[in-house]
């Protein structure tokens, strides 16, 4: 039998980010209790030129592992 | 890429989004955006893949753009020399234009270009980045 499996992967985050306190500030939160609760300080914004399928291109391409050689297979 | 008709931009997905270009087989010359015909008269083209990262050559920031890049303002756009001599124009992306600098290593990224309103067909193609990002 032959051993199916993933051989190669990517990943790409947009560089642009948002801070939590920032996101709680919008909402009406208290930005202290919100970063304790959740634990993130940041998030990641893509950019008004990204979207679902630019950034899986993306990451698909990336130098951060890529599919490279096993593209197109 | 210009705002253009569906089959137009159809047709042109393989040098919008993967930079294929058209080489002479007889000389060799290889011209982005493709061509029909050579300058040495030859007929004969054939499909290649440009490479993906090259450096800038020049670049230009618009203060006034049309309706569709509204958002994006202010708009950089720069001439790269790609790795293997072509030199190609288009957007920069993800770049502040104080900081670019003819001779910076750019890449191609595949990005949004313009979306036909808010329920129509989203264009695709090519930009270019700082390698590194600045």
């Amino acid at each position: 039998m032959s051993r199916v499996g993933v051989v190669s992967w990517g990943a790409y985050i947009p560089k642009y980010r948002i801070r939590t306190e920032e996101v709680a500030r919008i909402w009406g939160d208290d930005p202290l209790r919100i970063v304790d609760v959740y634990l993130v300080d940041e998030k990641s914004v893509e950019g008004l030129d990204e979207d679902a399928v630019t950034i899986a291109v993306e990451a698909a391409r990336g130098p951060s592992g890529g599919l490279g050689s096993t593209r197109g297979v | 890429m210009r705002h253009e008709s569906v089959p137009i931009y159809w047709r042109n997905i393989p040098h919008y989004y993967r930079l294929v270009a058209r080489r002479c087989k007889k000389c060799g010359a290889v011209y982005f955006p493709p061509v029909v015909k050579c300058r040495c008269g030859s007929t004969e083209l054939e499909n290649v893949e440009l490479p993906r990262e090259g450096r800038l050559v020049e670049y230009t920031v618009l203060h006034q753009v049309g309706t569709d890049f509204l958002k994006q303002k202010p708009l950089i756009v720069g001439l790269v020399e790609l790795s293997n001599g072509v030199r190609v124009a288009g957007q920069i992306a993800d770049a502040q234009p104080d900081k670019l600098a003819p001779g910076a290593k750019m890449e191609v990224v595949f990005r949004r270009v313009i979306a036909d309103g808010k329920h129509g067909l989203v264009m695709y193609g090519y930009k270019f980045r700082p390698v590194g990002g600045i």
